[in-house]
């Protein structure tokens, strides 16, 4: 604790302006980005324009109630239900906000804005403690990776920006790969490793296993190819860790798996589904995914050759090999089990990783080819060359890299396969340090502080202007502000509410700002999807008769009368918005059965009134 | 050290180029989502798969999308013709309120409320130009 203090003492003033400074920054962003969402959403209040976001500020809420229901906070029969994963960043706002008594929501401007400083501030601490660069050049070097994935045409745009993941573990999982490549004596480091072991594992097991396999190959290397004992030990410590961390995550899910396995559930349908194909169709689906494929050769072949020139191994070949190796290994899953549950899906988790370690990779290598006879007689023809071939594949397509060349092809919104990412940019990125290590003025240039100023600069504005916005029907002028604080003052805790039309159940603020329950949901159904769970299919035919106006026609196991149906599960009351052409099929179907309680310009509340016989005990 | 580099580099843009699929297809997506329809309609199983994977291609990253997509041309064969019909009558501009219920029915059976979204958008599209149509 004591070299913590002294660290943080021996930190130069310039170093702290330059922490301040990135808040500012990602604070500034924030607001930039977000006032975007404001304008369409109607105000600061629904920010909200992601479904895995708000599945996380569900949760979060789902965590505060007593008893706890992260496992579907949505729906009053599931109430109390936990998940069988853990979901832990929602889950620590959750009790923060519980502790605090703070509504949860508070923590969306601090958790959009932290995210990526406090990843930015990690990231550029292990760049510094391990991998030796000094703070200044750290923190730009950082900062200008975040800022050019922003810009990037990939789902890598979003990585330290929406939801929980994979932002919310990847700068540990940085930290963690940082000590085990370059394993040093020292507490304060060996203590940091380890607590990122167990908040990477914690948080995100699938990229765990990425810090898994690197502490077991450079275990294994220092132990017997190395034969350096004391790395090994020290290496030993973190294995450790992370084997006791492992065992911990299992040992959770384990002890909670009858709670909610929706996952799992999901996971073997997939894996069913597969199996009922027909034959041509599975062979299609089960096939290899080429380009992780024949990005990995090559860089194998790369790597093979650098080791007959070099001699050696060094740490970067090392990690870039296990890098891509598990992109590899994720994105052909269905070649082994059938089906890839999901994982193809989810790689992108990696992409800030592979960005960093393919640019130290090439920056370690380009030095040694400039530098070589054949280069330096071929350089004429290679420059233009290679400079062709990046101009060729920025404007091309389907190959182009940057988001926001996307004006090329308006329709073009196709997000690019990121292995084609790669040796779409690596052609870009080698002209550039070729260049850099050929002509000394370049480097002087491009180095220069107003240069890599003006460089960030750009790329933080242009990432920014050009992130993606949805701007769906559900997320435009939300309606219910005023009627969510009419609830907030007059309905009981627990009490349902059906909001209509659809597109307001997509975005439902109602669970975040008030302790209701709703009616319908399709994150609460996904969530609810097990073996014979009829209330799913109940919700859905009986909201969509309500839109229609044919509530009295639809049949449901034994419910006949509309009292019955509207009965069956617990509903309280009905939201709608007043501009929907449902709201007269509503309107006439709850004739009878529903009082008016509030009313504005935008929608109208009512109260279920049924016969008190037909209540449910 | 070189050499492999430049091998590098012919073997990226050869496989870009073997990757490359058609540019615009955004608006394809449902014109390849018609055609597969179409081939079920037919029994042309290759057609079918054919659809699926060029629709793969545009959504290669979006799960939903995919599973929703190859699901629905994979349970086709037994939702009796709910799904085709609405999308031909679409197609030749009838929008008709009750196509568009059995839609809606078809989708959550195949693949749960949020696959019905789109669907019940042009249901409430169609409702709210009739109703301007009465008025």
């Amino acid at each position: 604790m004591s070299g913590a203090v002294q660290s943080l003492q021996g930190v130069p003033r310039r170093n702290w302006a330059v922490i301040f400074f990135a808040f500012i920054l990602f604070t500034v962003a924030f607001l930039g980005l977000y006032q975007r969402h404001a304008s369409i959403s109607g105000s600061w209040k629904f920010l909200i324009n992601d479904r895995d976001d708000y599945q996380f500020w569900s949760i979060t809420k789902g965590t505060t109630h007593t008893p706890t229901d992260d496992g579907n906070p949505y729906y009053f029969e599931e109430k109390g239900r936990t998940n069988t994963l853990p979901y832990t960043s929602p889950q620590i706002i959750g009790t923060l906000a519980k502790i605090f008594g703070i509504p949860v929501l508070s923590f969306f401007p601090v958790w959009h804005i932290g995210l990526p400083f406090i990843s930015w501030l990690v990231m550029t601490l292990a760049l510094c403690r391990f991998w030796k660069y000094s703070f200044m050049k750290s923190a730009v070097i950082t900062l200008a990776v975040m800022a050019v994935l922003l810009n990037l045409r990939s789902t890598a745009q979003g990585s330290f920006y929406r939801y929980s993941r994979p932002g919310d573990a990847l700068c540990f999982l940085f930290f963690w790969l940082s000590y085990v490549f370059n394993p040093v004596k020292s507490r304060l480091l060996q203590a940091g490793t380890l607590v990122s072991v167990f908040i990477t594992t914690a948080m995100n097991p699938m990229i765990a296993l990425m810090g898994c396999l690197a502490t077991t190959q450079e275990l294994l290397w220092q132990k017997w190819v190395s034969k350096n004992e004391e790395k090994a030990r020290l290496l030993m410590l973190v294995f450790a860790a992370a084997f006791v961390s492992g065992l911990l995550y299992t040992g959770y899910v384990a002890l909670h798996f009858s709670k909610n396995p929706w996952w799992f559930t999901m996971f073997a349908n997939e894996k069913k589904f597969v199996g009922q194909m027909a034959d041509t169709m599975r062979r299609q689906y089960v096939r290899p995914e080429w380009p992780s494929i024949v990005w990995f050769c090559a860089l194998c072949a790369a790597l093979g050759w650098s080791r007959f020139k070099q001699k050696c191994w060094t740490a970067f070949d090392r990690l870039i090999f296990l890098v891509f190796f598990m992109r590899l290994f994720f994105s052909n899953l269905q070649l082994l089990f059938s089906a890839n549950f999901q994982m193809a899906q989810h790689v992108y988790y990696f992409i800030p990783i592979e960005f960093f370690c393919l640019l130290a990779w090439l920056n370690e290598k380009m030095p040694a080819v400039a530098r070589s006879p054949f280069f330096l007689k071929t350089e004429k023809f290679l420059f233009p060359a290679v400079g062709f071939a990046a101009f060729a594949v920025l404007f091309t397509p389907v190959s182009f890299f940057i988001w926001n060349l996307n004006f090329l092809d308006p329709s073009n919104y196709r997000v690019i396969d990121e292995a084609v990412l790669y040796f779409s940019m690596t052609p870009m990125i080698v002209f550039i340090l070729a260049a850099c290590c050929r002509f000394e003025s370049i480097k002087r240039e491009l180095l220069n502080r107003k240069t890599l100023a003006c460089f960030i600069a750009g790329a933080l504005i242009s990432g920014y202007w050009a992130y993606p916005i949805p701007n769906r029907p559900y997320l435009q002028n939300f309606p219910f502000a005023r009627a969510y604080a009419w609830l907030n003052e007059n309905a009981q805790k627990d009490e349902v509410v059906l909001s209509a039309p659809h597109n307001r159940t997509f975005t439902d603020y109602l669970i975040l700002y008030t302790d209701l329950k709703t009616f319908i949901s399709p994150y609460g159904e996904y969530m609810s999807k097990r073996k014979q769970n009829p209330n799913n299919i109940f919700r859905f035919t009986l909201y969509t008769n309500l839109l229609y106006g044919s509530l009295d026609k639809v049949q449901f196991q034994d419910l006949k009368t509309k009292e019955e149906k509207l009965s069956h599960l617990k509903l309280n009351y009905v939201l709608l918005e007043r501009d929907t052409p449902f709201a007269e099929n509503v309107q006439r179907e709850l004739s009878g059965y529903v009082k008016q309680v509030y009313g504005d310009q935008r929608c109208l509340l009512y109260k279920i009134v049924l016969p008190p016989q037909s209540l449910k005990s | 050290m070189i050499r492999p580099v430049i091998l590098m580099f012919i073997l990226m843009t050869a496989s870009l180029k073997s990757y490359a699929a058609e540019p615009g297809q955004g608006p394809q997506l449902q014109a390849y989502f018609q055609a597969g329809l179409q081939s079920l309609k037919n029994n042309d199983m290759n057609g079918a798969v054919n659809a699926v994977m060029k629709i793969k291609q545009i959504d290669a990253n979006d799960i939903r999308g995919y599973f929703l997509a190859i699901q629905v041309l994979w349970k086709m064969q037994k939702l009796p013709d709910l799904i085709w019909e609405i999308e031909r009558a679409e197609k030749s501009g009838i929008h008709n309120p009750d196509l568009y219920k059995q839609k809606i029915l078809a989708l959550f059976l195949v693949d749960g409320f949020m696959a019905t979204y789109d669907a019940l958008d042009g249901l409430e599209k169609t409702l709210r130009d009739e109703q301007e149509q009465k008025l």
